[in-house]
């Protein structure tokens, strides 16, 4: 009669952990892809300049991280640095920083674009509600890159 | 020996009256809007901050963030609207979004606003990140001027709630409340779609020229607009202004830890000894005097409870700057002798501390020991040099 109690019990604990695993996951299973699309647009709109088109693919590539793994809220840090870095970079070339901010959202759009890229998005900036996002300055010591001066 | 600590106190009065004070700043947020991705909502945070300086000083805030909110829910019930009118990967679903026109007589649209402006949504929402690093710009001596867009209110009236302090300020764009924390401006162009659909909001107040049918975007609308941006960024610039001018009793910065023990002394009633007593209403007369905060320094509030001790070591002395004593803004010795002491129109502190309520002469010198006053000079003194480590 206990051995069928104890046996139950694992029964009962080993659906639950399975029910948990799959409940609990991430719905995002691996990278969604699709950097080499945006790599493309990224240096058809930023290709001007080789500075300005090294930053936004930074910052692109920063977006591109985001949604390959949109749990992953550490990876704001590297956007933060990648807008910081384009910024800078703009505003070193006369840009009005008003005109230089918009860069941001537009390649976020250049990177984010399909249904499922943005699925993740909307899912990684969730996780990003209810904190305090720092403002962004201008910082080309942020670039990953040596920036000419 | 009196002579000694004389000459001692106006050297040092002398050396520390032009001692830090505190310069005034606040801390600048910018609470978003449920349409904004992180990017958006930096960039809203930015442009105020350029505008800002190109308007007014550009030191005048320490640090700029943005209070993120959003629901993901709610965004991706309008993703299924965007993924069956528009084409994958031609335009970006939040620019698409930024354009209300898309949801012109969309049913979804108008159910998921009800959704997301529900006081439930926002009693959901953890706001317990946000309201700590407000309370931490609060205990750095900062004020909190929060410029909230459209849902953004929700959030910052919620957390401003939760702080109760008088050192926070909001200033709303497009609000779909009903009331703004401590009645703060608000500006909604009656041409605002969004808000329009909310009933219990508060009522538009600002034309926009030309109108649009959806003129809610925080930049693009609201502070491009020349009337509606002078108006945020002048409400920004007139609740530093006032927090500057209510900020009379500020101590000087030699006084922190002194001004730190005694908020907390205050507020939570803890003063539960004569010493205290002393201290605490020395430290409320220094407040209260018309005083620059670089005069309401440690060695005036030194001299303060030294002239105590003199005067308890001299039972028969007649003139006195013991505050505890006589009350520093009454000249006339009887006057003060009659009304108790403290006075009677230091209601605020009393009401905080009825215990230290001394009501005639004979009382005071009953009540108060000279080891009470030594005591008082002891807790300041111990204050003071855990500062200077």
């Amino acid at each position: 009669m206990k051995a069928k109690i104890v046996f139950g019990l694992i029964g009962i604990l080993i659906v639950s952990f399975i029910l948990y695993y799959f409940l609990s996951g991430s719905s995002f299973s691996g990278p969604v892809g699709g950097w080499e699309q945006s790599k493309a647009k990224i240096e058809a709109n930023y290709g001007y300049n080789d500075q300005v088109k090294l930053a936004a693919l930074q910052l692109g590539e920063a977006y591109q991280k985001v949604i390959d793994s949109p749990d992953n809220v550490d990876n704001f840090s590297q956007l933060s640095d990648g807008m910081a870095c384009i910024y800078g970079v703009l505003i070193s070339q006369g840009i009005d920083p008003s005109r230089a901010n918009d860069s941001w959202v537009d390649i976020e759009s250049l990177v984010v674009s399909t249904y499922e890229q943005q699925r993740r998005y909307i899912h990684f900036n969730a996780k990003l509600s209810g904190s305090m996002l720092p403002g962004i300055k201008d910082n080309i010591s942020k670039c990953h890159f040596e920036v000419k001066k | 020996m009196t002579m000694k600590i004389a000459v001692a106190l106006i050297f040092t009065i002398v050396m520390q009256a032009n001692g830090a004070c505190h310069k005034l700043k606040a801390d600048f947020y910018f609470a978003n809007g449920m349409f904004n991705s992180q990017a958006a909502a930096l960039e809203g945070l930015n442009e105020l901050e350029i505008r800002n300086g190109k308007k007014f000083s550009k030191d005048t805030y320490d640090h700029h963030e943005v209070a993120y909110n959003t629901n993901e829910f709610v965004l991706l019930q309008l993703l299924q609207v965007y993924r069956h009118k528009v084409e994958d990967g031609t335009i970006s679903f939040w620019k698409w979004l930024g354009d209300f026109s898309n949801f012109k007589d969309s049913d979804v649209f108008k159910e998921q606003l009800e959704k997301i402006f529900s006081t439930q949504s926002i009693k959901d929402v953890d706001l317990k990140k946000q309201v700590a690093r407000y309370q931490k710009s609060l205990d750095g001596k900062y004020f909190v001027i929060t410029v909230a867009h459209s849902q953004g209110n929700f959030y910052t009236n919620f957390a401003f709630e939760k702080l109760n302090s008088d050192k926070t300020k909001m200033i709303s764009v497009a609000t779909p409340a009903s009331s703004i924390y401590g009645d703060g401006p608000y500006f909604t162009f009656k041409s605002d779609g969004v808000i329009a659909y909310i009933p219990a909001a508060l009522p538009p107040n600002l034309e926009r020229h030309p109108a649009g049918l959806f003129d809610h975007e925080f930049v693009k609308h609201y502070l491009d607009d020349p009337l509606a941006g002078d108006e945020i960024l002048g409400s920004v610039h007139s609740a530093y202004e006032n927090f500057n001018t209510s900020n009379e009793d500020e101590l000087n910065a030699d006084l922190d830890k002194v001004a730190d023990w005694f908020d907390s002394n205050f507020k939570k009633k803890r003063s539960d000894n004569m010493s205290d007593c002393l201290l605490s209403y020395a430290i409320f007369k220094l407040k209260a005097a018309n005083l620059s905060c670089e005069e309401k320094n440690y060695s005036r509030l030194l001299k303060y409870l030294m002239d105590c001790r003199e005067d308890r070591l001299d039972d028969k002395k007649e003139e006195t700057s013991c505050p505890f004593w006589r009350g520093m803004d009454i000249a006339d010795y009887f006057y003060s002798h009659m009304s108790g002491f403290p006075l009677k129109g230091d209601s605020a502190f009393l009401d905080l501390h009825p215990h230290c309520q001394i009501d005639s002469y004979a009382d005071y010198m009953s009540k108060v020991k000279a080891s009470d006053v030594e005591g008082a000079i002891g807790t300041q003194e111990k204050l003071k040099k855990s500062e200077e480590k």
